[in-house]
């Protein structure tokens, strides 16, 4: 928005972390840390793995999405799920449907659209998610790690998620995930240095940032420059509200691909997700693309 | 009793009966064939002998001995106790039948006990019973010979009955006198209703048969007057030259040949009514109508002058003798004098009648002419209303060229005084009814391009519209 504002200006982003960042009533505020997503979206439902309808007596057929990694589950109702990393766990309580593939048995995780924006964006109809199975995600603001556990799911044991979330409260629960997902990095830490954890993470293909912040953008570049392999890419969701309130979420979108543009990132597509979220965009983009010229 | 012992005597004339057919009186024949049948008449024949002379011993006896003792009737009762049954009954009956032959020597078939009892206890099976010994040929004869005896007795009964005795010619007599009686009813009936009916009946039946009669012979005789007190002298007034010929005289004659035609087209109808004619849908009905409703035209007239006619009529009681030049002038003075003062005097009078004389006409006139009047009168009144019309049509044209003075009424336009005002849409009238709408329209339009938000408010279960995996709805930036 404001470029030359300082994030530790009047916004109170930052003023805040001090003191009431460790408390409990601060989850609803949205503005605070990175890992806060939100007013109603937190939350870890629970380890219930409940029984799950949608394999009960019901044939399902389950077949590979478009991405590589992603699969539909087609019922009575279609829905998007991804292969269970961990067997015979779910993460948020989401519905896990059974498979018996020959003679192994194949177990999946729904994918709930309204609390992923990933999701959504590829039930949306996004054209690349970039993540797949093998590649090396940063992933910013995990919070309780929802997403992050799918994303986990769609690079296989031979990828790896740095889930990076500042909330303490969150960053437990991620914990908890990240104990069961070997492949899960954990990293409580403000995506705004990266410097502070730049120990923990190796280079990465694709920087996944849900941060809901208005230098959200920035940290993005801050943390591509750091982590981001060149040709590397970016999958940012941007929440209109969160960067300015004030402003229409189409032009607020355009400024957000319009700084990405000077940071070397090259958006390359955008897509908003209604029905599940209102004003948000979910926009991806090549870091450092190679040149034409290569070619 | 009695049967029993005269069977072998009444077998002998049936026989022949049988053999001879019908024959009406069987004791009258005196055809015995057989010899075997000649034995028992002999016998009989001897048995009678002796009976006859004693009858005519008793007829004596009976002549001489009214007061003779009882003595010798015992005495011959006792001498011939065997024939006693039969003989006594034989002389009685044949004494009261006085049968004319008497030579076959039989009891007149007629001639059986008169008691009840003699003929009970006479049955075949009793017969068989009590003569048991008797051998059947016996009994099937005798039984035949019953048989044969009782249809003598039957025939003898039918012949006997007569016409009378079935009662048919009492029942036709009835009939023929019901004929009768009803022939002279036919025939009387109308005369007989006629006659028996009181006047006022008599006119009633008469006012069915025929409403306008009664009405026409009132006519008929109205107009025969007026034309003998008042059109007839009239006339010879205008032949004597009292009257000048001109439209006055012109009008005497019309009436005068009106009058006449009506009245014996009446007396024509009449003439038909007399003979019993049907005179529905006669022509002469339509005749009398279309005279009726040239009179009542005439009647229009009649009243303007009505005045003037009686003046002349009372001028010239007996105008034949008196001459003409005298009177005329004065007659034409008061003529031009009389056209203003007794007309409004006569006038209100003479209109009542007219008028009443119109409403009994319709009232009493004939269906039939008061349909042809109607007809004629809605024709009438539609011409009217056609020129009525035609007059409406050109009358305000006339009116609004007649009237250039007159001020013009305000029109639409000039009260509202718009000017050259483009017209425009109510909605422009009001900016945020205007919005409003627009608003409106944009949501509709935007349905089209974004999906509306939907929250979590059922636990997600998967997408209800299916996932199609390789669809694209991504912009692509530059």
């Amino acid at each position: 928005m404001r470029p030359g504002f300082s994030p530790r200006g009047g916004r109170g982003g930052f003023g805040d972390r001090g003191g009431g960042r460790g408390g409990f009533g601060d989850r609803g505020g949205g503005r605070g840390g990175f890992g806060d997503r939100g007013g109603g979206r937190g939350g870890f439902r629970g380890g219930r793995g409940g029984s799950f309808g949608r394999g009960g007596g019901k044939k399902v057929t389950v077949e590979p999405h478009r991405h590589e990694g992603v699969f539909i589950c087609r019922g009575k109702e279609d829905a998007l799920v991804t292969k269970n990393l961990v067997p015979g766990e779910s993460v948020y309580g989401e519905k896990r449907i059974a498979v018996e593939d020959g003679e192994a048995k194949v177990e999946y995780r729904a994918w709930n659209p309204f609390r992923s924006k990933l999701a959504a964006a590829i039930l949306g109809g996004i054209d690349q998610i970039h993540i797949k199975p093998g590649v090396r995600v940063l992933y910013l603001g995990a919070a309780s790690g929802t997403t992050v556990s799918h994303v986990s799911d769609i690079v296989g044991p031979e990828g790896l998620v740095y889930a990076v979330e500042f909330s303490h409260r969150s960053g437990r629960d991620l914990i908890n995930v990240a104990k069961k997902r070997t492949n899960i990095i954990p990293v409580i830490e403000d995506a705004r240095h990266p410097h502070k954890y730049r120990m923990l993470i190796g280079m990465v293909d694709v920087i996944f940032a849900d941060v809901a912040q208005p230098d959200q953008s920035r940290i993005v570049a801050l943390n591509a420059h750091n982590f981001l392999k060149n040709g590397g890419h970016f999958v940012i969701s941007i929440k209109a509200n969160c960067i300015d309130s004030t402003a229409a979420p189409e032009a607020v979108f355009a400024a957000e691909v319009k700084k990405m543009q000077q940071e070397n990132m090259k958006p390359q597509e955008q897509l908003t997700l209604e029905p599940y979220e209102r004003d948000h965009a979910v926009v991806v983009g090549i870091y450092r693309p190679p040149p034409k010229a290569k070619k | 009793m009695g049967r029993p012992r005269r069977a072998p005597v009444r077998r002998e004339p049936s026989k022949p009966e049988s053999d001879g057919g019908e024959e009406p009186e069987p004791p009258a024949t005196e055809i015995f064939p057989d010899e075997v049948d000649d034995f028992p008449e002999q016998q009989l024949a001897t048995v009678m002998g002796a009976l006859e002379s004693e009858e005519e011993a008793e007829s004596e006896e009976e002549v001489l001995g009214l007061q003779l003792p009882e003595e010798s009737s015992d005495d011959e009762e006792e001498k011939d106790e065997e024939d006693e049954g039969e003989g006594d009954e034989e002389l009685s009956m044949q004494s009261d039948l006085e049968e004319p032959d008497r030579g076959s020597r039989l009891p007149h078939e007629l001639s059986w006990g008169q008691r009840k009892q003699l003929y009970y206890d006479t049955d075949y099976g009793a017969d068989a019973h009590s003569k048991a010994k008797r051998s059947r040929e016996e009994v099937e004869a005798e039984e035949e010979e019953e048989e044969q005896e009782a249809q003598v007795i039957q025939k003898r009964l039918v012949q006997n009955l007569g016409e009378d005795d079935y009662g048919l010619d009492l029942v036709q007599g009835y009939i023929a006198e019901q004929q009768k009686a009803q022939g002279q009813d036919k025939g009387q009936k109308i005369a007989k209703d006629l006659q028996m009916l009181s006047k006022k009946e008599q006119l009633k039946l008469l006012r069915q048969e025929s409403p306008e009669l009664l009405q026409l012979i009132g006519d008929f005789e109205a107009k025969l007057a007026e034309l003998k007190d008042k059109l007839h002298p009239l006339i010879q007034m205008v032949k004597n030259g009292i009257i000048p010929q001109g439209k006055g005289s012109h009008y005497l004659e019309t009436k005068y040949h009106l009058y006449l035609n009506y009245c014996a087209n009446i007396s024509f109808y009449l003439v038909l009514k007399s003979k019993r004619m049907p005179v529905h849908r006669h022509p002469v009905i339509e005749r009398l109508v279309t005279y009726r409703n040239l009179i009542n035209d005439l009647s229009i007239v009649d009243q303007k002058l009505s005045a003037e006619i009686e003046l002349l009529l009372k001028e010239f009681p007996s105008e034949k003798e008196i001459a003409a030049g005298k009177k005329e002038p004065t007659l034409l003075l008061q003529r031009t004098a009389c056209k203003t003062k007794p007309k409004t005097l006569r006038e209100t009078s003479n209109g009542q009648a007219a008028a009443k004389e119109l409403t009994d006409d319709s009232d009493f006139d004939e269906e039939a002419a008061l349909k042809y009047y109607m007809e004629m009168e809605e024709k009438v009144k539609l011409k009217r209303k056609k020129r009525e019309r035609q007059n409406t049509i050109e009358e305000p044209v006339l009116e609004e060229e007649e009237d250039p003075n007159k001020k013009r009424g305000v029109t639409y336009q000039m009260v509202k005084n718009k000017g050259l005002a483009p017209k425009r849409k109510k909605a422009d009238r009001n900016p945020r009814v205007k919005h409003r709408e627009k608003f409106r329209r944009a949501k509709i339009r935007r349905k089209g391009q974004v999906r509306e938000v939907r929250r979590e408010e059922q636990r997600y279960g998967g997408e209800l519209s299916g996932i199609r995996a390789g669809v694209k709805k991504s912009r692509k930036l530059q």
